[in-house]
């Protein structure tokens, strides 16, 4: 083994290696870490939002507490017109329209003579009162 | 600069920047021909010296001065490239392709080796040393480092290193002759 290859040196590097070499070990070596996260970091967003959707919804919560208060519902309320129309009794129109006229409760005591129901009990007794006849003149007449 | 003055720089506090570069300026170019002449490639002794300077500015604040600067610098290159070597003929041996033929041809197609016919025999002769042994020859034969130099950065005794570098030098010798 020769003296000329033991001082000789047959390797290169790439053009402004080692004058580059400074800085950028230095960036690599020097600049600090960014800190460890810890888990408490990690979960703190969605802890906040978890807290803001408690707060929101507890606010809404209370909003509808009080407006709830200051809300009377009519059906409990003394007005007994007021009342049968949110019950679906009487129909606001006819009401309103004489409600300045005629006495409340004739005016409930016609409504409610007026209305014709047709229950069961009532239809029963209407087939019971049909004849032959009439069934058979029914039946011809379609 | 002395290694003292680069010490005091690093210890004073605000100062790591200008500490850091004198520190590089002073032993990168010594630390890459150490790590390149084993590993051969450009980027392998890119990654293993700034995989060097790294650890020694991480570990510079536990230098303890029991041994001077530039041996621990080379402790830790040469520990570095040890591992690295050792990895790669593992990976070499797992892989099942001929060393030795790539070895040859990355010589011939590297960029970055000028090298004649008698050099690129010389390092592949140099290649199919053990890890260890390998550093051992380098550092005595290139660096010219002295034997006690040596097992202070091997953190061996010297008859060992002396040993090594015997066996190392007649290995060279019979693979080189092998190819004549």
């Amino acid at each position: 083994m020769s003296e000329d290859i033991r001082h000789s040196n047959p390797f290169t590097v790439p053009e402004g290696y080692f004058s580059e070499l400074e800085d950028r070990l230095r960036e690599i070596a020097v600049t600090p870490e960014p800190e460890h996260v810890g888990w408490l970091a990690k979960v703190k967003p969605a802890v906040m939002l978890t807290l803001m959707f408690g707060v929101i919804a507890g606010f809404g919560w209370v909003v509808s507490k009080v407006t709830g208060l200051l809300y009377t519902d009519p059906v409990e309320s003394d007005d007994p017109i007021t009342a049968m129309i949110e019950e679906g009794w009487i129909e606001s129109s006819f009401i309103y329209a004489y409600s300045d006229e005629i006495d409340v409760e004739e005016a409930l005591s016609n409504s409610l003579e007026n209305t014709v129901t047709m229950d069961e009990e009532l239809s029963e007794d209407i087939e019971a009162s049909l004849t032959e006849d009439d069934i058979i003149r029914y039946l011809n007449l379609e | 600069m002395d290694d003292r003055e680069i010490l005091a720089a690093l210890r004073e506090e605000g100062n790591e920047n200008y500490a850091f570069n004198l520190l590089v300026r002073k032993y990168s170019q010594r630390l890459y021909w150490h790590i390149r002449r084993a590993v051969l490639d450009h980027d392998d002794a890119d990654d293993l010296l700034q995989n060097t300077f790294i650890k020694a500015w991480k570990n510079l604040p536990y230098f303890r001065e029991e041994s001077r600067l530039y041996t621990w610098l080379y402790r830790i290159a040469t520990n570095e490239t040890i591992n690295f070597l050792k990895s790669k003929r593992l990976r070499t041996m797992l892989s099942m392709s001929g060393h030795e033929s790539s070895i040859a041809d990355r010589l011939a197609s590297d960029p970055y080796f000028t090298g004649d016919e008698i050099s690129r025999r010389l390092y592949q002769a140099i290649s199919k040393l053990p890890p260890r042994q390998k550093m051992i020859f380098n550092m005595r034969y290139f660096d010219e480092l002295k034997f006690t130099e040596i097992a202070e950065i091997l953190n061996r005794s010297v008859g060992a290193v002396k040993a090594s570098y015997h066996h190392a030098f007649t290995k060279m010798q019979d693979i080189l002759n092998e190819n004549d």
